[in-house]
């Protein structure tokens, strides 16, 4: 019979216990007998106890890991002091892309699929490998537009980093690249209030891109608000870093369902040049729509190779350590210039 | 006399128990490159294993995860350059796969690994629980045309769980005093189940084509000495080819069967199943 407080009884001879019948055939919960005898039992549990289950036990005590997820900022910091590393600045509203654009990177390189690139290591190998699960579900018949990193970000203040270190045979060496892993929404609020503060991290980048949805510059209806909101983003960039502005690198993407769209930025681009920008313009596609006579991943190999060309420019912390730090505080009187 | 602790590692069914039991067999036998010195006191976990492979099967998963699951045993070369006492834990494969997805070990395990000098990682070629998920990346037509269905993975790339487990060794492996790297000896077991092509083309070239991430992070600066082998502990395969275990058991001599294959300046050498416990410890 199963241990039980319900078969409980100390009457000399009943056999309740064994077979759950009470030996004067009365009802277990109305037995005098048994409930008398319940009066005596020990009621400190124990787990060889018949009144109640085993003690909760407590849990054994697990070793840990070290994590390869997202890198927090302070061992990016650490990370980037390196001769051989560079961060990316990428800005983008959402929906541009910018997470479909890192995981065609990512499963391009596991496959060794770039003609040039190969891959060495990466300390946030199963953070890519979360976006790259992320990004293989989708309904029936219909590749993702749009996936989203599971990335928990405890401090709202700071974002992680993913790692890549690669190699290029072009160049016969190998770089690492942190991309910091910012979501969409730091870019509106950069646009539409100037908000720096969680974005210095950009004095680091020896590059910043910027991720514009090519659809988006093609379509007649969005083309000049998308432009206004890129010119918006590159004002606010330059304002923030003056002197230290690094080459900014307009990225288009989706480039497979926009056609070509370089002629349509051309003004822009001319315009930010006479200004003493080092402005560029790639054109990718993470996927490949049919028809489009593009690969899936074009254009990705080539504004990863343009890394290799850049020079690093000088290691700043990342993030302030607090709000009420001195460097924080500065960050945060800066105001536009109308 | 040296002391070396070889921590044997790699997911379930990936080969890492009969491989063991095969190497008890060839270090009692005398006549490989490596042999025992003396009968370990505590054989009965290995013995378990070779009772199965000699009766022509391979040993089952075993299924208590705290059973003792150690080999220990004093060493020697052939040449004489090697003598150690060794201890070798063996640690269920399902312990390693929930590692790589949470980051946790049971402690005693993760004392084990830090305790040990020394690895064989194993990789099963061929293994119906290889994850290659497909690249939808490139596979887009395939999709479109209805080909895959809805498609969802939640497992981790067999090439991401190496990694993962190559970088736990080379951050938990104990760095002795002496300054050298501690050894990783990366075995693809079932070496027999590929093609001819693919077995002349040796181990390091079957990463490469099969496993290109896991390939390419062994050009990169670790702090633990890989080396790559491929093994058949008895040359065939004693579950599916009933030929060959007939065979096998007719001609009744392990000794026979079983070799492990490296890549040794650019050459493809064989040589005899206690190779990668001889590379670690020379």
């Amino acid at each position: 019979m199963p241990n039980s407080a319900e078969y409980i009884c100390k009457k000399d001879g009943c056999t309740l216990a064994d077979t759950g019948i009470c030996m004067f055939n009365n009802s277990p919960a109305v037995c005098p007998e048994r409930l008398a005898s319940l009066n005596d039992v020990d009621k400190t549990v124990s787990s060889n106890s018949t009144i109640a289950g085993p003690v909760l036990e407590a849990p054994e005590e697990a070793g840990k890991f070290l994590s390869s997820y997202t890198i927090p900022p302070q061992k990016a910091s650490e990370m980037w002091r390196r001769r051989d590393c560079k961060t990316i600045g990428i800005l983008g509203i959402p929906n541009t892309g910018k997470t479909a654009f890192l995981v065609s990177l990512y499963l391009l390189i596991s496959g060794n699929k770039l003609p040039n690139l190969r891959f060495r290591n990466s300390s946030s190998l199963m953070a890519f490998e979360e976006i790259a699960r992320g990004a293989r579900k989708w309904k029936e018949g219909e590749p993702p537009d749009q996936m989203t990193m599971h990335t928990e970000i405890k401090d709202e203040r700071t974002a992680g980093f993913l790692h890549l270190k690669l190699f290029s045979s072009t160049h016969n060496r190998t770089l690492q690249l942190l991309f910091p892993d910012l979501p969409g929404e730091w870019t509106n609020t950069l646009i539409s209030n100037n908000r720096v503060d969680r974005l210095s991290f950009l004095r680091n980048a020896s590059t910043i891109w910027i991720m514009v949805n090519g659809q988006d510059i093609a379509n007649a209806n969005s083309k000049m608000n998308t432009i206004d909101r890129i010119e918006i983003l590159i004002d606010r960039v330059a304002e923030f870093l003056g002197s230290d502005v690094p080459h900014i690198e307009i990225v288009v993407t989706h480039r497979d369902k926009s056609g070509p769209v370089r002629e349509k930025l051309s003004t822009l681009l001319d315009e930010y040049g006479r200004k003493g920008i080092s402005i560029g313009l790639s054109e990718t596609a993470a996927f490949a729509e049919p028809g489009s006579g593009l690969e899936a991943g074009h254009g990705i190999e080539n504004l990863i190779l343009q890394l290799f060309n850049v020079t690093p420019s000088n290691p700043v912390e990342f993030w302030p350590a607090s709000l009420h730090s001195q460097n924080a505080r500065s960050f945060m009187n800066i105001r536009p210039r109308i | 006399m040296s002391k070396n602790s070889i921590i044997l590692v790699g997911g379930p069914e990936t080969g890492k128990t009969n491989y063991l039991g095969r190497l008890w067999i060839a270090l009692r036998a005398k006549k490989y490159r490596l042999k025992c010195t003396s009968t370990p006191e505590n054989i009965t976990y290995v013995t378990a294993i070779t009772e199965h492979v000699l009766q022509g099967k391979f040993a089952p998963r075993t299924e208590d995860a705290n059973a003792t699951r150690e080999f220990r045993g004093s060493i020697s070369s052939d040449d004489g350059t090697i003598v150690s006492d060794i201890v070798v834990p063996d640690m269920k494969g399902e312990i390693w796969q929930v590692a790589v997805r949470s980051l946790e070990i049971p402690k005693i395990w993760l004392e084990a690994l830090q305790e040990s000098n020394s690895a064989v990682l194993f990789l099963r070629a061929r293994s119906p629980l290889i994850v290659q998920p497909i690249d939808w990346v490139v596979s887009q037509d395939l999709i479109r045309g209805g080909i895959i269905q809805e498609f969802q993975n939640d497992e981790v790339p067999t090439q991401v769980s190496i990694l993962e487990l190559i970088r736990f060794l080379d951050e938990n492996l104990r760095r002795d005093a002496d300054g050298r790297l501690p050894k990783v000896a990366l075995v693809i077991t079932a070496w027999d189940a590929l093609d001819t092509d693919e077995k002349n083309a040796g181990p390091m070239a079957y990463l490469e084509k099969q496993f290109p991430l896991l390939a390419a992070r062994l050009q990169d600066h670790l702090d633990i000495e890989i080396k790559v082998f491929g093994t058949s502990i008895v040359g065939g395969d004693l579950e599916k080819d009933e030929d060959f275990r007939n065979k096998f058991l007719s001609d009744g001599d392990i000794h026979k069967c079983g070799y492990v294959i490296c890549d040794t300046e650019g050459s493809i050498e064989e040589k005899d199943v206690t190779e990668p416990i001889r590379w670690i410890l020379e």
